[in-house]
């Protein structure tokens, strides 16, 4: 069963001519690989300023979308839009943190960020780099090669090089894997700062407290079509008033029992 | 455009921090001094010993029984005495009343032949330089009895300058020509050697390590790849001028000798000439970099690139396989094969034309055609780079994994 719910949630603090209009924009979306179709048709809109849970299961189709939506992937059929037209990165007004990500290793953190920071059009990305390391508590790292630095320091540079530039979309694909409680806390302290100044955020994540924390609205895909889209709180009431750690175990749990 | 130039300054940068990469791009040139230094110090230690053996074997008396009658009386002094019998000099040498004894069997003239006797020493030059004192001997002493002029016909010391004319009649001066086309293939050789497994690393990083995403939604793959292509190029042409430089210190040690002189005299420094080898050079680089990057585009990581480049690697060695039908005077099938299938073609030509076996017009169709398909090449490569960012598996050849069908 498909819910389909309007979300009327939203918080920002740009314009209101900006405010009436949606940061995404996805009608009919249809992709699939080699015969196999990853995603049926999907069709939804994320509402510019708010925090959106993108949902499911492993493997249900959620990085493709992101994917297709920044245009790494070509869609098969359906419109994917930012801003009401197809992402290139020339417009550099997306911050990507994906599932998959790394770093060049070899080299040092600073040359790194500064690495992106350029390419992301930063007037002064060192300036901007060595205070972000300062913020996240490890400025002394700087001047280290990336490979010297642990997991989640490296989570910490990554995250830094995603949020760099002031994106006006900001995209994470399950953000918190891998961070310790303080570092998950500091994550979502940052988050929060980001959704304070009006960036949108689209999160993929696997734990159902972030989305009600965090999550003004969310979609849950399944079997490659929408299966509930809205605001939290819509779709909680759409379960009954069910947690969405529940709502989770209630839609996918079918999935890992077969 | 801003984000190419970023990314050729972050690939140029990083590579030249790289340790590995200086010792690569130092490594041919630093061998080729050092051999060059070793054979020119080899060159005056030996100099230096002969004289230094002169002088040791000059202390010791040498010892000549001549039956042919044919040395002069005025070469006999204190070191060098004549003996009655060959006995009798052997016995000396034996005792060591003398350093070395020579017999002139009196057959000398016609068989050309002598016997030498000397003690064994720890000295393993001494038995070439003692051969060499008894023809010292008898060179003194025949130029006792000829005039100078003829010392000079008789040493067979006389340079002869050749020319050679061509077809046309024009001095063909084929040393002089080769010289460049044959730098042209060794600089070639040495780039696609030292390079091709950085050129895979550059393409495949990205993928490796799983940075793909997060960089192409800052930069797209197509200038991505292209920053990539002009860095590696850049990086190049740095490992020619390395190079090169070695190749001007030879020559500068080496300018008074004969041969080298002659060469570098001899050098055609024809602006068309020149460009028409650089061209030739340049458009094979591109060559193998377009393909090197296409096989990296469409591979996962290193490892597996390393292993598919090697059919690209054997396709450009391929003319040194069958050097013996590209060097053909009188070209065969396998000699245009060879000259025009693209991957071999680069090598082909250049021996062929460091050899003046590469007519004019079949030179310049060369030329057209390795530009041709280095750009295609290129541009495939980048069309499969934009295709394959993200495919973290090895994709299957096809139109589509080439990015040139949707």
């Amino acid at each position: 069963m498909t819910f389909k719910i309007l979300s009327c949630s939203c918080y920002n603090k740009r314009t209101m001519s900006e405010v009436s209009k949606n940061i995404i924009t996805v009608k009919n979306f249809k992709i699939a690989f080699n015969k196999k179709t990853v995603i049926k048709d999907m069709s939804f809109e994320v509402k510019r300023g708010e925090i959106f849970g993108l949902l499911g299961s492993n493997g249900s189709g959620k990085t493709t979308t992101i994917r297709t939506l920044l245009g790494l992937y070509e869609p098969t059929a359906g419109e994917l839009l930012i801003n009401g037209e197809r992402y290139t990165p020339e417009k550099a007004t997306v911050g990507y943190l994906p599932e998959e990500r790394g770093l060049y290793k070899k080299e040092k953190v600073i040359d790194t960020m500064v690495y992106f920071g350029e390419l992301k059009g930063l007037k002064n990305p060192k300036e901007w780099s060595l205070k972000y390391l300062k913020r996240v508590g490890i400025a002394d790292k700087a001047d280290k090669k990336i490979e010297t630095l642990s997991t989640g320091q490296q989570q910490k540079v990554q995250l830094g090089i995603t949020i760099m530039g002031d994106p006006e979309l900001l995209i994470l694909d399950e953000p918190t894997k891998g961070f310790d409680p303080v570092n998950r806390k500091l994550l979502m302290d940052i988050i929060d700062e980001l959704h304070q100044k009006g960036t949108t955020i689209i999160m993929i994540t696997h734990y159902m407290d972030e989305v009600e924390r965090l999550c003004d609205s969310a979609l849950l895909l399944k079997n490659g079509v929408v299966h509930a889209y809205g605001s939290v709180k819509d779709i909680k009431k759409q379960f009954n008033g069910m947690s969405f750690d529940q709502i989770f175990v209630k839609v996918y749990g079918e999935d890992a029992n077969e | 455009m801003n984000k190419i130039k970023t990314v050729v300054k972050f690939e140029v940068v990083r590579q030249l921090k790289k340790p590995s990469f200086w010792i690569s791009l130092l490594l041919i040139p630093i061998l080729m001094v050092g051999i060059i230094g070793l054979s020119a110090l080899s060159g005056y230690m030996a100099e230096s010993s002969a004289e230094e053996q002169l002088a040791k074997t000059s202390e010791n008396v040498i010892a000549i029984t001549d039956e042919a009658g044919v040395l002069a009386d005025a070469v006999l002094n204190e070191a060098i005495i004549k003996v009655d019998s060959k006995d009798e000099g052997i016995e000396k040498v034996k005792k060591g009343e003398v350093g070395e004894y020579y017999y002139i069997p009196a057959d000398f003239v016609e068989t050309k032949k002598a016997e030498g006797y000397l003690k064994q020493t720890d000295d393993a030059s001494l038995f070439s330089a003692s051969s060499a004192n008894l023809r010292n001997v008898l060179m003194a002493s025949a130029s006792t009895r000829v005039d100078a002029k003829d010392i000079v016909i008789l040493t067979n010391s006389v340079n002869v300058d050749m020319t050679t004319f061509d077809e046309s009649g024009e001095v063909s001066n084929l040393l002089g020509k080769a010289v460049i086309p044959i730098m042209v293939l060794g600089v070639f050789y040495i780039l696609i050697c030292v390079f091709g497994n950085r050129m895979l690393m550059a393409v495949v990083e990205e993928k490796e390590n799983r940075i793909s995403e997060m960089i192409l939604t800052a930069v797209s793959s197509k200038e991505l790849i292209i920053g990539k292509i002009i860095s590696l190029i850049l990086l190049g042409f740095l490992q020619m001028i390395v190079f090169l430089i070695p190749v001007l210190i030879a020559a500068f040690i080496y300018k008074d000798n004969p041969m080298i002189s002659g060469v570098l005299s001899n050098i055609e420094f024809n602006p068309v000439t020149i460009l028409a080898n650089l061209a030739l050079l340049v458009f094979s680089y591109f060559l193998f970099t377009g393909a090197c990057t296409m096989v990296g585009a469409m591979v996962p990581t290193a490892r597996e690139a390393s292993q598919y480049v090697g059919i690209v690697m054997v396709g450009m060695v391929l003319p040194l396989m069958f050097i013996s039908a590209v060097m053909s005077s009188e070209p065969n099938f396998m000699t245009y094969f060879l000259s025009y299938f693209p991957l071999s073609a680069p090598i082909a030509m250049m021996l062929r034309n460091a050899f003046g076996l590469l007519p004019w017009y079949e030179f310049v169709f060369g030329i057209i055609e390795i530009g041709i398909f280095s750009m295609l090449v290129t541009y495939v490569a980048s069309k499969a780079f934009q295709k394959n960012a993200i495919n973290f598996s090895v994709a299957k050849i096809s139109l589509k994994s080439l990015g040139l069908k949707k």
